[in-house]
């Protein structure tokens, strides 16, 4: 999550808010929302303290400048030196020194965190779950969702598992269907928890027709699959819900983490796929990103792509028999062989992606999914190779 | 110590210990509701098939299986019924006023039907409902929606400009016509407290669709 | 990487030996491996010492169980379920024989009469009855072939047909395509502006080079070739390039050539080529000994064209062989693409059905050619009778008794009975009775050599070939694009 420096007074409970200008504000305000107005100087903060003892309570000063701020005592007041744009969804608060940066409109990606619990024990989770009860997140999902003012193309929601949310992750995804109806939602999920039917249909039935659920799907066998997850059982319960998600008429999208266990049997499992679960509307192949518990289980996630080109082809040429859509995420072209760059995506969050210093002179850089940017050379790190020569991309 | 299992070997040999609750589940789904749904059709979404010899004489049957509704019958399904939100959202003070959130969906909550998904939002770790920085309860005519809206942003309007229209209120009162007439004749407008589009224009206000 | 732990369970499964140190297994869902003896006696008697590679393999394939089965039994229903989509959701294929008439006198032709005998054509009010039956089958996409004779004779009846569907079709809203099947030799631009905007396609036969095929098709001008070979050209130009298929049947005449009759069906930009045998139906039978070949002969004819289609391929010529194709089908696609032959129970009257310039409903095409010599057993009912009324008929009953391949005496624990079916109809023409055990059948004896040769093909295939094996498996149409 994009976060940016602040200081805040009169904020004392975390808040969810949309940066406006003045100028803008009385075509967007509304009463239900929040908003942050810029106020360049002591007369915007004036006009901002006017405006809410006339009756717009809802209204949050914000500056740049500190010393303005200073003078404002009694108004509640965000100030920074960073950015933040107009139609930023930010939350913030007085005891916490950086607001994060919710929604951006001009992000390529966004995404909606819904909760830190799991019930998988992926061996390479980027987000190592929690127990903790963070059901307020669902709250902040719905305040973001009335304070997009416009609508993305594509919006993700990630976890932690959201299903665990049960009803509450179904009242998400209905207020920004109904706030957002045109929009497209992807929701990343082991589906696990609709393998029961009653759930299921709770969940999916009359569910918007512009949700993609991203199911991983890491072995064609219950122990392959379950290793990597580390839970028993879960193999069986995520077919259950993806052929639940079928009959609910839902868009799946596999997913399949490229790490050696998965590796060493990625053409059987895109074969499965291939005719057991034809109905998804692609399979998405992804680098490991290397962080979280992927650090902790080098020996497994730690890999060479490049030394796995012909696993990686192999698979692909089987789900393109068997008719499937196939994408790579996450991988940057050097590590992949050049009769798989048109599966690469340039999958990697503005935010989190980041170029090597070799990659400067890279042929390629511009069409590259580039790295992350918790890369750092050395082990962990995705093994890269800069593009010399001639390449027609 | 690590909290993984990291051989495949060691994992594969503990599993048919460790999964007794996927058996219990197991034995729940197959009592009652699994025999009673068709098979799922495994064809792509919205792509019904076509056969192999075209114009042969042999011929394919296009899914057609409407899985969607088969087995709704089979359970009773409780409905979703959607109310204001009331669980999730407790108005944390007087001066707050509950997000008109669109929907609230009611899952089954008695019995069998019961899910296993969060308990509802106990008090956030570091989040809550700012007391000094409120959202204004929404009081509509519904009949004059526009009309009021429309004065709302003249009264901020008139703010943002420097003049004192009273409360924010959508109404026309005479201390928000008196800022008006202000206002226009500070603009070489006629002073007529009417909002023209000449006047909306000087003001910056955007009349609301 | 061999542990210890406690095995799922066994599945039903079937297998087939190549040689004595191997055999082709074929699980419930239809999904096969190739197992050493060996391994066939560990999944059997030790599952548990499988190495892990393999016995994922075998879960992945429904031999095994896992420790669970939630999803994987569920799945299991929806692949089986799949594969029966063509015999469960109702009847898709209707053939109506408007007339018999013809102008060719084919010496295999088991059926058709004279241009001049004009006695042999239904009646307008048989056309509207058997559309009303049409619509009472559940099936959402309708195939109406139109079938002779050469029905081109009577355009006017297919016209009366395609109008009334048409109309009826708008309160009913299925997916429907009509096809024509003829020799084009009566055809006109008139009529293929109208088949145009009525979304029908054109089959024709197309026996290879014209000495062969004006052997096999003799009319008195002896230009049967060349004015089948006009009628493609004339419906090209105006329906477009994909309007035409073309299928041939082979007689003993033809196994002297396959080579020469693939490379005309390259030559005239066909797509497609369809490797048929002969049936041995009507008055083929009685020709037997003048046109019939043996089971080697025919198989020795098909790998050589199957090898010359697949030359083509190789040099980029786009070729799709039908007879493999439908065979790979089975054998590599989790969807059925809807080969009437191969069903259990048969898709004799449970996919088609077809209705007859003489007044009756019969169950397939070759049960309605059964007719004409003179066994009308396999009669439903009349044009004129309900849907449900001709799948009450004892006929029919004893069709589908007859024809469960995991049943049928021989047949189920045959490890093909996943992709094949009895074919009570070819059992009747061939030994006067729909009871005879499969295994005896003709259609048995072709199609496990069918099976039995492409999965040896599959084992040894490399890269290139499956990729064009499993293009050919799809059903055509279908794709993601």
């Amino acid at each position: 999550m994009r976060k940016v420096r602040v200081r805040t007074h009169g904020v004392e409970y975390r808040t969810v808010a949309r940066v406006i200008s003045l100028e803008n504000l009385s075509a967007q305000w509304r009463p239900e929302l929040r908003f942050l107005v810029r106020a360049a100087d002591a007369e915007g903060i004036t006009k901002v303290a006017q405006l809410r003892s006339a009756g717009l309570t809802n209204l949050i000063s914000l500056t740049s400048s500190l010393h303005v701020a200073d003078q404002w005592q009694a108004e509640p007041v965000v100030e920074t030196g960073g950015i933040l744009m107009d139609e930023d969804v930010v939350a913030f608060a007085d005891h916490m020194n950086h607001a994060h940066v919710l929604y951006r409109y001009t992000d390529q990606h966004h995404t909606v965190f819904l909760t830190n619990r799991c019930n998988s024990y992926c061996l390479m989770c980027s987000q190592p779950p929690t127990k903790q009860d963070d059901s307020w997140l669902v709250n902040e999902a719905v305040e973001v969702a009335n304070h997009i003012a416009s609508s993305p193309h594509t919006l993700g929601f990630s976890g932690g598992e959201p299903l665990l949310l049960g009803e509450h992750l179904r009242l998400v995804l209905d207020t920004f269907a109904h706030q957002h109806p045109s929009t497209r939602y992807d929701v990343l999920s082991n589906g696990r928890l609709l393998a029961n039917p009653i759930y299921a249909e709770h969940m999916l039935k009359g569910l918007s027709e512009r949700v993609t659920w991203m199911v991983p799907l890491y072995g064609h066998a219950d122990f392959l699959h379950d290793f990597v997850v580390q839970s028993p059982g879960a193999f069986e319960e995520t077919l259950a819900g993806l052929l639940n998600l079928r009959r609910f008429g839902q868009a799946v999208q596999l997913r399949i983490v490229l790490i050696r266990p998965v590796l060493e049997n990625l053409a059987a499992l895109c074969e499965f796929i291939g005719r057991n679960l034809p109905f998804v509307r692609e399979v998405a192949l992804m680098a490991c990103e290397p962080i979280g518990f992927a650090l902790a289980n080098p020996e497994l996630t730690d890999i060479d792509l490049r030394e796995w080109s012909a696993e990686l082809s192999h698979g692909i040429r089987t789900l393109k028999r068997a008719k499937i859509p196939a994408i790579l995420m996450n991988a940057p072209l050097c590590a992949l062989p050049q009769i798989l760059w048109p599966y690469a995506h340039k999958s990697i969050s503005d935010w989190k992606r980041t170029f090597a210093e070799d990659c400067a002179t890279c042929r390629v850089k511009t069409e590259c999914a580039g790295l992350f940017s918790w890369h750092h050379p050395g082990k962990f790190s995705m093994k890269i190779q800069k593009i010399e020569g001639i390449i027609n991309v | 110590m690590s909290k993984f299992i990291t051989s495949l070997s060691a994992f594969v040999a503990g599993t048919s210990l460790v999964n007794t609750d996927v058996q219990a589940l197991e034995q729940g789904l197959k009592n009652p509701f699994a025999s009673r749904f068709d098979p799922v059709s495994l064809r792509p979404l919205n792509m019904p098939g076509d056969n192999l010899y075209a114009a042969h004489r042999s011929h394919s049957s296009h899914s057609s299986h409407s899985s969607h509704s088969s087995g709704s019958g089979s359970y009773s399904a409780p409905s979703r019924t959607y109310t204001a939100p009331s669980k999730t959202y407790p108005p944390p003070s007087p001066a707050y006023s509950a997000p008109k959130t669109p929907y609230s969906s009611n899952f089954g909550a008695s019995g069998s039907n019961s899910l296993g998904g969060s308990t509802g939002s106990r008090n956030p770790v570091d989040a809550g409902r700012p007391s000094t920085v409120s959202p204004i309860g929404s009081d509509f005519d519904p009949n004059n929606k526009k009309l009021m809206e429309l004065i709302r942003r003249v009264q901020m309007g008139l703010i943002i400009k420097g003049y004192e229209p009273g409360t924010i209120d959508g109404v026309m009162g005479e201390q928000t016509r008196l800022a008006l007439k202000l206002f226009q004749s500070h603009n070489s407008l006629p002073a007529d407290g009417m909002m023209g589009t000449q006047t909306l224009n000087a003001l910056g206000v955007i009349v609301p669709k | 990487m061999n542990a210890n732990f406690v095995a799922g369970s066994l599945l039903p499964f079937g297998f087939h030996r190549l040689d004595d140190q191997s055999v082709v297994a074929v699980s419930a869902a239809g999904d096969h491996t190739f197992l050493t003896q060996q391994e066939l006696l560990a999944l059997i008697q030790t599952p548990e010492t499988l190495e892990l590679k393999k016995r994922a393999e075998l879960q992945s394939k429904y031999f095994l169980t896992g420790n669970s089965s939630i999803g994987t039994l569920e799945l299991l229903r929806s692949r089986i379920a799949a594969r029966k989509e063509t015999v469960l959701a109702g009847q898709s294929l209707h053939i109506i024989v408007p007339t018999l008439q013809c102008e060719h006198s084919c010496q295999y032709c088991q059926v058709s009469r004279r241009l001049e005998d004009v006695g042999h054509s239904m009646s307008p009010s048989q056309i509207d009855a058997s559309c009303a039956t049409i619509f009472q089958s559940q099936a959402n996409a309708l195939t109406i072939e139109f079938q002779g004779g050469d029905p081109l004779l009577r355009f006017d009846l297919i016209q009366r047909a395609i109008d009334l569907i048409q109309k009826m079709n708008l309160e009913h809203k299925r997916r429907i395509r009509f096809v024509v099947a003829s020799t084009l030799h009566q055809l006109t631009s008139g009529m293929c502006e109208y088949f145009r905007s009525n979304q029908v396609y054109l089959s024709t036969s197309l026996d290879g080079p014209a000495l062969l095929h004006n052997k096999n098709r003799p009319i008195p001008s002896r230009d049967s070739h060349a004015r089948t070979l006009a009628g493609i050209e004339l419906a090209r130009s105006i329906m477009g390039p994909q309007a035409v298929a073309a299928l041939m049947t082979t007689t003993k005449a033809s196994l002297a050539y396959p080579e020469a009759i693939v490379d005309e069906y390259v030559k005239n930009g066909f797509t497609e080529i369809f490797m048929r045998p002969l049936s041995l139906y009507g008055f083929a039978r009685r020709n037997i000994k003048h046109l019939g070949y043996t089971l080697p002969e025919f198989t020795n004819f098909y790998q050589k064209a199957l090898q010359r289609v697949l030359e083509w391929n190789a040099r980029g010529t786009e070729l799709r062989e039908g007879t493999a194709a439908l065979i790979f089908n089975k054998l590599l696609s989790p969807f059925d693409a809807g080969y009437v032959d191969l069903q259990s129970p048969t898709g004799s009257g449970l996919a088609v059905l077809v209705y007859n310039y003489d007044g009756y409903v019969y169950p397939s095409d070759e049960a309605r050619m059964l007719a004409e010599t003179g066994d009308g057993s396999l009669r439903l009912g009349s044009i004129g009778d309900s849907l449900a009324q001709l799948m009450a008929s004892p006929v029919m009953r004893q069709l589908i008794e007859t024809s469960i391949s995991t049943q049928a005496v021989g047949c189920e624990t045959c490890a093909f009975n996943s992709f094949c079916g009895p074919d009570p109809v070819g059992a009747q023409a061939e030994f006067g009775d729909m009871r005879t055990v499969a295994l005896l059948t003709e259609h048995c004896k072709r199609h496990k050599w069918l099976f039995e040769y492409f999965f040896r093909k599959l084992r040894t295939a490399d890269d290139d070939f499956l990729d064009i094996a499993y293009r050919w498996a799809h059903p055509a149409g279908y794709s993601n694009a």
